[in-house]
């Protein structure tokens, strides 16, 4: 009864009601002597504290991405971004489905939308639990500048298009690098293997560890630390550049060759890579390393400290598989919108081919509908971005300007980094250059004029 | 226009600072400290913006995350609202903490993206980014002796009305006046989704602690 009416008054005091003298006493007194309390009052003191929800990466990352932006003068565009869209919204308000599609798409997958403070790349496909900084991972994605790292089992990140890693069991990896031409991760432990589709130019990955980069621009090898230890780089196929950081010892490696400095060890495979690790390797990058292909063995539940597996833990933290193998026939969708919703959830599962055929489905089924033109672009990004397919991209892109729309923009943004992914350069000045005629005020314009310049600075 | 440095600013690579004023009720020598910061961060000194950025990353994030409940939303509110703080620098005027200062902006900012992805998500296919249809929150990652489960599970719970206000009064300790003015609700409703929110957060703490859900603070 009486914690009843300390939690009244509690209420009444937070709801900014003024209580009595012995109201407060009461409040007081009652609050010290049970203990009952105390676990809802700590709530209060914690959120008063801000003493929850600690990201100190992120938070460290968010404010010196603002920073920059504001040093760089960047928020200006962002501003008046902003204020179009509102303008987009009020002027747009009556007009049907169609039109608030193309409007999700400009709002959220906008190439001109404020950058991501962190960049991720995901867990295509995870075989045991996942630890991201340490904590079991939920959201399926690694932070930028993170480490990541699996004890039994495997776990395979896409660090960029066309760009997996996977780690053999009790490897621990930090994505260094997740975004531009010179992506990185640094094996901290354990092994990874890699397997990359040729980058655009000027584009190359760079695994690195122990100070020894293996740095690739299409390729597929692994790199592995073991303790006193030369730094072991496997090649499977195609070129890496493998050198120590500091002295710049810089040796050519093939499949077929065999080299080695001090503290660098290159190895070609004689035959088809082992381990869990690549055969994870093959689901998600869709290659094929060997002959012998065995089912991805599926991981016991990961053990707590006791020993034993740990239930609660397994359902707070689901495997994440998303190589997409052979999916069910589903049955056929009755109309776009179905279809429409049928790609979007594949689009959230992060299962970008199923995505990209709902959405060749609705062009093919429902080719006048207003949703198949809009997926035109959605399906151009999903092919450029995650598919790693530029040219079917750029049809896709292409198709879309045809008819054109309120996605235009957005098709002409695709389309000039499918040029880049494709290393077309002519192509790409010559769509940047365009584009700039068309749309001097666009929130791109700042980088555009940036890589037009690098496009017309003549190679040494 | 002359620019004094400030001692604080060449912290600010080393450390996100904790709040030392949260709570506290700082000096007008502290205010004016905060003041001559952010007249430097106005006059656009690299420094001084990135103090201001990193000591008030940690509130700015962590309030957009338990608003928001979405990591890659709270991300861009708490970048938009660290912009809009640092833009707004010559506006502080030194009469309060300057955590204070900006929790307005924050809010707002937070507010105003919520606003926008609910006109959004009314309107439009949701497609690139899949983060903010999930939900996801991270690992559990606050817990106490005294609290049976994170906050964020509590906080979760809540409906995102009831979120909101409860934030907006123990985070940020608004009065339940000014809560219905930034969030635009009439102050009786308010002061329902305030007494709402507490109640549902205490009879689950209550179940919990006859179930004999223990912390795992030092568990993890």
């Amino acid at each position: 009864m009486d914690y009843e009416r300390w939690a009244e008054l509690a209420d009444r005091d937070a709801a900014g009601e003024t209580l009595k003298p012995d109201e407060r006493e009461f409040l007081r007194q009652y609050a010290e002597e049970h203990p009952e309390c105390h676990a809802e009052l700590d709530i209060w003191q914690r959120l008063a504290d801000f003493d929850f929800a600690p990201d100190e990466l992120r938070e460290r990352a968010v404010a010196l991405k603002a920073v920059q932006i504001v040093q760089q003068g960047a928020s200006r565009g962002q501003s008046r971004l902003l204020a179009r869209r509102r303008n987009l919204f009020v002027g747009l308000g009556a007009i049907a489905v169609a039109a608030g599609v193309a409007l999700a798409i400009t709002s959220r997958h906008n190439p001109m939308a404020p950058t991501p403070a962190v960049a991720f790349a995901p867990i295509v496909l995870s075989t045991t639990d996942v630890r991201v900084d340490g904590s079991l991972s939920r959201s399926g994605k690694v932070p930028e500048g993170s480490t990541v790292e699996v004890s039994q089992g495997t776990a395979c990140l896409e660090v960029g298009p066309a760009i997996f890693a996977c780690l053999s069991p009790n490897s621990r990896v930090r994505a260094t690098h997740l975004v531009g031409p010179k992506r990185r991760i640094d094996v901290i432990s354990g092994s990874v293997a890699v397997a990359l589709k040729p980058q655009p130019a000027g584009a190359h990955f760079s695994v690195v560890a122990s100070d020894v980069w293996s740095t690739a621009v299409g390729t597929a090898f692994s790199v592995t630390v073991k303790a006193a230890s030369p730094v072991e780089t496997d090649v499977y196929e195609g070129k890496v550049l493998v050198g120590k950081e500091q002295t710049g010892e810089i040796v050519f490696a093939h499949k077929l060759g065999l080299s080695s400095t001090q503290g660098v060890r290159i190895d070609p495979l004689a035959g088809a890579p082992e381990g869990v690790e690549w055969k994870a390797l093959e689901k998600v990058s869709g290659r094929h390393f060997g002959p012998e292909v065995s089912a991805l063995p599926e991981e016991p539940a990961a053990q707590n400290g006791n020993g034993s597996a740990t239930a609660e833990t397994r359902q707070s933290s689901p495997i994440v598989k998303r190589s997409e193998g052979p999916t069910p026939a589903e049955p056929a969708a009755k109309s776009p919108e179905e279809l429409l919703q049928r790609a979007r959830q594949f689009r959230r599962d992060q299962q970008w081919t199923s995505a990209a055929t709902a959405y060749r489905e609705l062009q093919q089924r429902f080719p006048t509908s207003p949703e198949a033109h809009t997926s035109l672009v959605s399906l151009g990004e999903v092919e450029l971005a995650y598919l790693g397919d530029p040219k079917r991209a750029l049809s896709s892109f292409d198709a879309y300007l045809q008819e054109g729309g309120p996605l235009s923009v957005e098709a002409e943004l695709g389309k000039i980094r499918v040029y880049r992914a494709l290393g077309s350069q002519q192509e790409e000045k010559t769509a940047i250059v365009s584009f700039l005629g068309r749309h001097p005020d666009n929130a791109e314009t700042s980088a555009l004029r940036e890589r037009l310049q690098v496009l017309e600075t003549p190679r040494q | 226009m002359t620019v004094k440095k400030v001692p604080t600013a060449g912290d600010a690579d080393v450390h996100l600072t904790q709040d030392s004023t949260v709570g506290a009720n700082p000096s007008e020598n502290q205010y004016q400290k905060d003041l001559e910061l952010m007249n430097l961060a106005a006059a656009g000194d690299p420094q001084a913006q990135k103090t201001v950025a990193l000591r008030l990353a940690r509130r700015v994030r962590r309030l957009s995350k338990m608003m928001l409940l979405d990591e890659t939303l709270a991300d861009d509110a708490s970048q938009t609202a660290l912009i809009e703080i640092l833009q707004s620098a010559r506006t502080f005027r030194g009469q309060s903490s300057l955590e204070r200062w900006a929790d307005r902006i924050t809010a707002r900012t937070v507010l105003r993206q919520k606003r926008d992805e609910r006109r959004r998500d009314r309107l439009v296919e949701p497609l690139a980014d899949t983060d903010s249809l999930t939900g996801d929150i991270d690992a559990p990652s606050s817990m106490t002796e005294a609290t049976p489960r994170p906050i964020e599970e509590y906080l979760a719970s809540l409906s995102e009305p009831q979120r909101e206000v409860l934030l907006l009064k123990h985070s940020l300790d608004y009065t339940t006046e000014e809560i219905a003015e930034l969030t635009g609700t009439a102050l009786g409703t308010v002061k329902d989704r305030l007494v709402a929110a507490r109640r549902q957060l205490r009879k689950l703490i209550q179940r919990d602690l006859a179930l004999g859900i223990q912390s795992q603070r030092g568990g993890r």
